[in-house]
């Protein structure tokens, strides 16, 4: 039971950002000013949770169904396709939040299909689809920073969005994506009996009565899903997809219907907390979400990787 | 029991095997043998389930399958495929039971039963040992026992085995042997693709010869591998020699010996 205790790190973190900002404490429930904080980091905390636990919803689903430890939303592309559709759409004007949700969506799903038929084209292995996400994911990047520069007055929020922020998140915004959000983690729940077939390898999960590859595309489409939702809101926030699933591992034995309710709750809290020193980095409380989530993440996936040595 | 009538698979667009009937029934052990690309596999996928049938009918267990369809015998048959392919991180124990379990509702926890097949499962083929560790950490041999405890941990009535006996030492072919005996005891049907001939003499009743997409021969095992008729199946000289190969476990008395046992060896001389 090491691994349940991971879960009070969710609320532990959430109380941390509602009453701690670079100003010391605050206590919401004051009057005057505390109301308007409260509703302002309830906001932030709802929206980096969500956030969190939905790319570690796309996160395990990918590192399942690649069976692929290094997968991620962020690394295949998925993230950079999604941020496409939104600067997209933004740049033709389409600014309703159900519009910048829709094309989050597309953009998303159309990346990630592209990394699987160019991988299955060039006959690569699972281990190599995730260089091919790399390439695309550096390609599209670009067009995103090409196309934000031509925003205008705008771009000074869409960098900050580019980089990952939950700070310009809306109550509005937050309602579209929301429930997108968690249909893409509730529909990869549902597959997590199938997954966990696929783990034994194609063919016997095939001999078990699943069909692998319509689970395959079933699960890629979740996860486009759920990141390309994240996405809208926060803009591509890396390592947290790759980085919980692998904590969450570690306490178990690997069987993904224990891997992904603690990856869910672990994606929410780190991204809770990456938000919070988000604050004290830069007190404007601006700091780009990836420049903390890759600060924390990348010596926990070096340590990882020390430790598994697969 | 098992019925193949005038089969035929096909792989990859290229057909493999071709009007292949044959009958296999409970409690026995049958082979499946034949030189690399013979269909072997391609058969065992047929019958698991994971390979739709391209003409011909092939019926199991009360299901059935004609061309276009897929043999869906569900839990009754449990199939080892020669190379796992499964998750790096997932521990001994986890794959035996999400073996035993099969694709399942994703709220639904394993049973005390479950857990116990699984670990009788394991501690049968002397893998108890390897229950925390992750597959990653395994020798293809380890994965293997494994793997062969995960297919024995549903009590199937068809066991389908890809090469059980590849990777395997001498300790744990045996171990492996007398489980395959005791599972056809049980009145299971095991089918096993194999190409070490000289242990199937050991632990096997009928053998099935595959060649060039067709079956060549199919009869007890003392019968039908005769050097005569493996020359031509292999397309090689070969010469008969006594080998030492691992005995099989008895039921009761545990004693482990090697036996002596005929043995096929290619014939070029100078060769090994």
């Amino acid at each position: 039971m090491r691994g349940g205790l991971l879960h009070l790190l969710l609320p532990v973190f959430f109380a941390l950002s509602l009453f701690l900002g670079p100003y010391g404490f605050i206590n919401p429930f004051s009057h005057g000013l505390g109301a308007f904080v409260l509703e302002l980091r309830l906001l932030r905390a709802l929206a980096a949770s969500l956030v969190g636990l939905a790319l570690a919803a796309s996160g395990s689903g990918l590192q399942a169904l690649l069976k692929n430890p290094l997968a991620d939303p962020y690394i295949l592309g998925v993230s950079s396709g999604a941020a496409l559709g939104v600067l997209t759409a933004i740049a033709a004007g389409f600014v309703w939040p159900l519009a910048v949700s829709l094309s989050a969506l597309l953009g998303g799903l159309a990346a990630l299909a592209l990394v699987m038929a160019v991988s299955s084209a060039l006959g690569l292995t699972r281990t190599s689809m995730v260089l091919v996400g790399v390439a695309l994911s550096y390609a599209l990047s670009s067009i995103d920073m090409i196309i934000m520069m031509d925003l205008g007055p705008a771009v000074q929020g869409s960098l900050a969005w580019l980089f990952g922020t939950v700070a310009y998140a809306l109550w509005g915004e937050l309602a579209y994506a929301a429930p997108l959000m968690a249909a893409g983690a509730a529909w990869i729940f549902l597959r997590a009996g199938h997954l966990e077939s696929l783990m034994l390898g194609d063919d016997v999960a095939e001999s078990m009565g699943v069909r692998a590859r319509r689970l395959r595309a079933e699960v890629a489409v979740a996860s486009a899903l759920s990141t390309s939702a994240a996405v809208a809101v926060a803009g591509p926030v890396g390592f947290v997809g790759l980085v919980a699933p692998w904590i969450a591992r570690l306490g178990s034995g690997g069987a993904f219907r224990r891997i992904y309710p603690l990856s869910l709750s672990l994606g929410a809290s780190l991204t809770v907390a990456a938000d919070l020193a988000s604050r004290f980095v830069e007190p404007g409380g601006m700091a780009p979400l990836t420049s903390i989530t890759a600060l924390m993440g990348a010596p926990v996936l070096v340590y990882l990787l020390a430790r598994w040595r697969g | 029991m098992l019925e193949a009538d005038s089969l035929s698979l096909a792989y990859g667009g290229r057909v493999v095997l071709e009007g292949l009937s044959f009958e296999a029934y409970p409690g026995e052990v049958l082979a499946v043998v034949g030189p690399n690309g013979a269909g072997k596999t391609t058969l065992l996928r047929a019958l698991s389930g994971s390979l739709e049938v391209a003409g011909g009918a092939l019926s199991c267990c009360g299901f059935s399958a004609a061309a276009g369809e897929r043999l869906g015998a569900g839990d009754r048959i449990s199939y080892a495929p020669a190379y796992p392919d499964v998750d790096p991180w997932i521990s001994a124990l986890d794959l035996v039971l999400s073996y035993r379990m099969g694709p399942r509702r994703p709220w639904a926890r394993p049973s005390r039963e479950d857990v116990g097949a699984a670990l009788e499962s394991l501690r049968r083929l002397g893998a108890a040992a390897l229950g925390p560790r992750r597959t990653s950490e395994m020798s293809t041999g380890e994965l293997k026992m494994v793997m062969l405890a995960a297919a024995l941990s549903r009590r199937s009535d068809v066991l389908l085995l890809d090469e059980p006996l590849a990777y395997l030492d001498l300790r744990n072919q045996s171990i492996a042997m007398s489980a395959l005996r005791a599972e056809a005891r049980r009145g299971a049907l095991v089918l096993v693709a194999s190409h070490e001939l000289h242990l199937l003499r050991l632990y096997a009743d009928r053998v099935l010869v595959l060649s060039g997409g067709r079956a060549v021969a199919m009869g007890r095992v003392d019968s039908v591998l005769s050097e005569d008729l493996l020359e031509r199946a292999y397309g090689v000289p070969l010469r008969e020699e006594r080998a030492l190969v691992p005995s099989i476990h008895r039921a009761g008395g545990a004693r482990e010996r090697h036996s002596y046992c005929n043995y096929f060896r290619c014939g070029a001389p100078g060769r090994y």
